[in-house]
């Protein structure tokens, strides 16, 4: 229907339809608002019989109309129900009208920091930290890429400048790297790790040689003689064996680099099982940018928790560390590769030595800086070749001449070379023509490699998707679908899978609170790091094999590893260090995000939950039909963990306000059923208490509280008894699914709002999905093709 | 260049150098504003506390003058003259739990909706008016990350955590070369700009789109930098003040918070009084953290969100009394350094408050609200109806007349709020 419509558009202008969907929209109201929107009663002070046709000035009213037909609000229950089919013809309708009253808003925005970060690394091959110099981006929508929610400032471009400074500067290497050397720490030979023995620091031994760490915090395992002396890329090796691992148990080893001491500054290498033994132990191994000094922090993560003076029944498992190296630098160019990219290799630039340096393990150490002996000759070309490049498209020589001038005129004014083309650069990286996206008003083939790569890289094009516009073949249907698979299949569409599930499930949000420790003893950081790796590979997973976006409601598989299987209470996966596809049994509650412990802790708050919270973040994040603010002076429901009050008694209260229940009818339900999964995503038949009477649960210090009541009733009247019910109803109404799902494609896909006027793109990219199953890698093409994708 | 621009450029350097001089004279070391006249400098602190203020412990129950001393009230009492503690605001349509925060100097309205823009923080309206007056602006400071400073266009300010980098900033001189690079990167960022004004320009000449918003804000923004730049190559030529302390260590231990938070009220006091700048925001510190003071065992976010247990809230009020004893120093320093015939406090406009009223339930009514120094009427528990008070940023309003400005609005106020004015 849909997709006829719009042809028919497309093939007669835009007199004919609008009568035809006037009509419709007419009907429907006749029949199912007048009684109570009509010339006898007007409730809510809305009149709907003389409601001009959608207009800009009219176009929130129609808005409102349809948010409140679409989810179901209006007509009211005990109103005579329109079919879905008409219900779809009228939405429809309305979004057309709207889509032809108003202009679609400007899709012009500027980068937002990720995508700043992500270009300029990829224009100048460097790795430096950017985004951390700017300012947080605002979020629309629910994302934080979208034009209207990116506002310029003097102060992003203050910033702008100083990152543009430091983009530069990190592509010349200033010193020759040292010749690749081997450091390599033995801990038993390191006197803290000696001393930390001997005095039984934190409980640590001696076994086989080797220093045996029981815990992440102190002692620390002191590596000292493997620290890099210069900073550069390195390749790092630590053995590790388990010692006393006990039964089923699997010990992890999270590695981070940075400074000894001080935290904050950690960068995570990854969680790496210790397995092996003291003859062959495990050699985990990984290549990282370290600067001088930085130390390789080796923390055991014991799962299930030992306590000693509890579980005296087995020895104390820890982690048995022999040794760890850096091997390194890894890159030995000099100048360094990111330098030549920019500058090229004419042979009239060289590397002078400057002023000296001191260094601790070097004499004579000059710091460098690039010169040519023909300046203006070398500016010229370098910034000429650089702005096309910046501004992803072929520039008219008139444009590119201004930066040159520039540059030139700061040699003229007596600067160096190497000032004169950073300032060139400078002011190319703070330029509009590349810090705005979607600026062009045609829509050529350079265009649609820039929405594509921002889309699916956060980032400018490569090299292909230029010279494929250079030929003029992202036009070729099949030439631009192919693309759209190759670049799901780059190892960039991780940029995708992070910033997409970061926002539209909230996963950036997952450190936010720490469960209490009286509550959840059983929380740790292994399990914090695993949930977020199962969400992502989940949505790795159905996005790589164009699996159906009902998935994200309920899947007969999951993606674990040992620490979730057994959080989740499912038995025979081993090690926590592979994440694999694990088929759920029948019965198992799982399945789906909303089974996931890093959803359900995102939405709780460390101590307790709230079923208003999570059934607002369903109705937003699963459905697609956000729940309005609440009015005015309305008090929050306060939560009492001291044992007494349910918060669903306080609800009850609350949904007696008719004001209240209009939308807590929709967003309570299905918090309801959530109220199954605590703060960490355990599965629960009753709350935990800090007060309570009779015996405290197991070895616990928690208390057993009252039952968790997961039933409740729709709003439109269908009734479940449990959390898997629930799912049951929300797996039958496919359509709100993939609608909701084609609808944040879009936003992040598009980088602008959508709106009611973009009913024909939502419903263009749910029509080319259901061909596919709901495919999400076919509702992405979708949106590639939508109408949004490609305005102006 | 064009000819025009060049005339505009000469009148601003001009003009900059003519609004800079009378702070020449500010600037000799260890003297608070010029002592030259009676008008005195005006100034304000805003301090936003992130996980909220326990209300039963701050709100006393009776209003007016003799209210009675509640427990996070006792450590201001050596100043009870010079601040009040008011209930019973807040920011009307601002909602959203934590996200409040955002508007908590802004009064922009549902900030944890998904459409939500930021509108202007209270701090930056005074900075774009008065801000050229001293050699920063403003400081947008941070115990934690995020920060309370807003731009016109509804953009965060990056605000600074670390005590030293902006000790750095104010008073330590770099060496020749630094500052030679300094003046360099000045003169860059300004033939910088001006390619990228003109490049602007010519983009919106050719543009048929009818929002031209973001091009509008980008050229705007431009030329707001390029004023700056064009002061802050005048400042950079001029001597910093001289302060006789050392630069401070930073302390990253987050448990730590009694040095982290000490090391920030150093540096607003020594920023205030040596004037090298007159607005200042502070967001708090608050996170996950299990804060270092005897009695204090979980997270300082998970007691906040105490679920009325008894135990929570008494380990969440040993946070908060230090915090309110940190805040209580903060008032005394500022009241015994004097300038001309009044102490700082008096010329200094203080908020502390939080843009959650309970934090427990995340709602944002009945804000805990607490003003010091400034000209106004203190020494009160001014209590208004929770259900029907006036909004928040009439409390702005007042700040922005304190500060000199003619402003009768601001965001959601409309007025100064009742029973703070003398």
């Amino acid at each position: 229907m849909t997709k006829f419509l719009t042809h028919v558009f497309a093939i007669c202008g835009f007199v004919t339809p609008q009568v035809v969907l006037a009509g419709v929209s007419e009907t429907f109201i006749k029949s199912h608002c007048v009684a109570c929107h009509g010339p006898d009663v007007q409730e809510a002070e809305l009149r709907l019989d003389t409601l001009a046709r959608p207009t800009a000035d009219n176009a929130a009213t129609w808005a409102l109309i349809a948010d409140r037909v679409e989810s179901g609000d209006m007509p009211p229950k005990d109103e005579a129900r329109p079919n879905p089919k008409t219900v779809r013809e009228f939405l429809i309708g309305i979004g057309t009208e709207l889509h032809q009253a108003q202009p679609t808003p400007s899709a012009l925005r500027r980068m937002n920091r990720v995508e700043y970060e992500n270009t300029v690394h990829d224009l100048l091959g460097i790795d430096t930290s950017l985004a951390s110099l700017l300012p947080e981006d605002g979020k629309v929508q629910g994302f934080d890429n979208v034009a209207t929610g990116l506002g310029i400032s003097s102060i992003l471009l203050e910033r702008y400048l100083e990152a543009a400074d430091t983009a530069f500067e990190a592509t010349i290497r200033r010193i020759e790297p040292l010749p690749p050397q081997t450091r390599r720490a033995v801990l038993m030979n390191h006197k803290e790790n000696i001393s930390s023995v001997k005095a039984k620091k934190g409980g640590v031994i001696e076994s086989e040689g080797a220093f045996v760490d029981f815990t992440p915090g102190w002692p620390p395992a002191r590596v000292d003689e493997a620290h890099p002396i210069e900073n550069g890329i390195y390749r790092c090796r630590v053995a590790v064996w388990p010692h006393e691992p006990g039964e089923n148990r699997t010990l992890s080893v999270a590695v981070f680099t940075g400074p000894l001491f001080g935290d904050g500054k950690r960068h995570f290498q990854g969680m790496f099982d210790a397995t092996g033994t003291p003859d062959d132990p495990r050699i985990i191994e990984f290549t990282t940018r370290l600067n001088e000094g930085d130390a390789l922090h080796v923390l055991p993560w014991v799962y299930p928790e030992h306590v000693t003076w509890r579980d005296k029944h087995e020895a104390r498992p820890g982690v048995a560390i022999a040794w760890a190296e850096t091997h390194g630098p890894l890159d030995q160019s000099f100048p360094a590769k990111s330098q030549t990219k920019l500058f090229g290799t004419s042979d009239s630039l060289s590397m002078q030595e400057g002023t000296p340096i001191w260094m601790r393990h070097r004499k004579n150490v000059k710091s460098h800086f690039v010169d040519s002996s023909q300046p203006r000759e070398d500016i010229e070309r370098i910034i000429r070749e650089f702005v096309p490049r910046a501004f992803r498209r072929p520039v008219d020589s008139a444009l590119a001449d201004q930066f040159v001038s520039l540059a030139l005129a700061r040699l003229d004014e007596g600067r160096t070379f190497e000032q004169a083309v950073r300032a060139g650069v400078s002011a190319v990286l703070c330029s509009p023509h590349f810090l705005l996206l979607n600026r062009e008003e045609t829509i050529d083939d350079y265009a649609i490699a820039s929405r594509l790569s921002y889309f699916l890289w956060s980032s400018m094009p490569d090299d292909e998707l230029i010279r494929l516009a250079d030929e003029g073949k992202l036009s070729d249907r099949n030439v631009l679908h192919a693309q759209i698979d190759r670049m799901i299949d780059d190892p960039k569409i991780e940029r995708f899978v992070d910033n997409f599930t970061g926002q539209w499930l909230d996963l950036r949000e997952i450190e936010f609170t720490t469960p209490d420790k009286i509550l959840y003893p059983e929380y740790d950081e292994l399990l914090l790091r695993s949930m977020l790796a199962e969400t992502q590979g989940f949505f790795r997973h159905v996005l790589k094999n164009d699996l159906s976006v009902l998935n994200f409601v309920d899947s007969d598989f999951a993606i674990l590893n040992q620490r979730m299987a057994t959080h989740y209470d499912i038995p025979g996966v081993r090690g926590h260090e592979e994440f694999r596809v694990v088929p759920l049994p029948d019965d198992s509650v799982r399945g789906g995000i909303l089974t996931h412990a890093s959803v359900l802790k995102v939405t709780a708050n460390g101590t307790t939950t709230s079923p208003v919270i999570r059934g607002n973040w369903v109705l937003d994040r699963l459905l697609g039909q956000p729940a309005p603010p609440p009015p005015p002076g309305v008090p929050a429901v306060e939560p009492d963990i001291r044992g007494a009050a349910s918060i669903r008694d306080q609800l009850q209260k609350h949904r007696e306000n008719e004001s209240c229940n209009r939308c807590h009818v929709r967003i309570d339900p299905p918090g309801f059923a959530l109220e199954e999964f605590d703060v960490i995503g355990g599965h629960r038949e009753s709350y935990r208490s800090l007060e309570g009477k009779g015996r405290r649960v197991g070895n616990t210090r928690y208390y057993a509280g009252p039952p968790v009541e997961s039933d409740g009733e729709l709003h439109d009247g269908r009734i479940f008894g449990d959390f898997m019910e629930f799912r049951e109803h929300l797996r039958n109404d496919p359509e709100t699914i993939a609608r909701a799902m084609a609808k944040k494609l879009l936003v992040y896909g598009c980088g602008r709002p959508v709106t009611r006027a973009d009913q024909a793109s939502i419903e263009s990219v749910v029509e080319t999905a259901r061909k596919a199953d709901f495919g999400l890698r076919a509702m992405i093409h979708g949106v590639v093709d939508s109408e949004l994708f490609r305005q102006p | 260049m064009p000819h025009g621009q060049i005339e505009r450029r000469t009148f601003l350097r001009a003009s900059a150098i003519a609004m800079g001089l009378p702070f020449l004279e500010s600037m000799s070391p260890r003297k608070v504003s010029g002592a030259d006249g009676p008008t005195s400098a005006r100034r304000m602190v805003a301090i936003c506390a992130p996980l909220g203020i326990h209300t039963p412990l701050l709100f006393p129950k009776t209003p007016g003058r003799d209210y009675e001393v509640t427990p996070y009230l006792e450590p201001l009492q050596p100043v009870r003259e010079k601040f009040s503690v008011i209930s019973g605001l807040m920011h009307p349509m601002v909602d959203g739990g934590h996200a409040a925060e955002k508007s908590f100097l802004t009064g922009a309205a549902h900030p944890g909706q998904p459409s939500f823009r930021n509108t202007i923080s209270v701090d930056q309206y005074a900075a774009e008016r008065i801000g050229h007056q001293t050699r920063f602006p403003f400081l947008s400071l941070s115990g934690s990350n995020g920060g309370l400073s807003y731009t016109r266009s509804g953009v965060l300010i990056p605000s600074e955590s670390r005590p030293s980098k902006v000790f750095q900033q104010l008073f330590m001189e770099g060496s020749e070369t630094e500052k030679a690079a300094q003046l360099r990167r000045i003169k860059d960022g300004q033939s910088i700009l001006d390619l990228v004004r003109s490049q602007t320009q010519s983009i919106q000449r050719k543009t048929t789109r009818k929002d031209q918003e973001t091009l509008d804000q980008y050229f705007t923004s431009v030329r707001e930098l390029e004023q700056r730049m064009v002061r802050a190559e005048d400042w950079a030529k001029r001597p910093k003040p001289v302060v006789d302390v050392e630069q401070p260590t930073d302390i990253d231990d987050r448990a730590n918070f009694t040095g982290r938070m000490q090391l920030l009220f150093d540096l607003m006091v020594l920023a205030l009084q040596t004037d090298s700048t007159r607005l200042i925001t502070l967001k708090g510190a608050g996170g996950n953290e299990v804060i270092d003071l005897k009695g204090v065992g979980d997270g300082w976010h998970n007691l906040s969100h105490h679920g009325k247990s008894p135990e929570k809230i008494e380990q969440l009020a040993i946070i908060e009394k230090e915090e309110m004893r940190l805040f209580g120093e903060f008032l005394k320093r500022l009241a015994d350094i004097k300038d001309g015939g009044e102490s700082l406090l008096d010329q200094t406009a203080i908020l502390l408050g939080s843009n959650l009223g309970n934090a427990s339930s995340h709602n944002n009514t009945n804000l805990p609200i607490v003003v010091a120094g400034g000209k106004f009427q203190h020494g009160q528990h001014l209590a208004f109806d929770p259900q029907n008070g006036p909004p928040l940023a009439n409390l702005h309003v007042s700040f922005l007349q304190h500060l000199g400005l003619e402003v009768d609005q601001f965001s959601s106020g409309t007025s100064t709020l009742t029973g703070l004015s003398v």
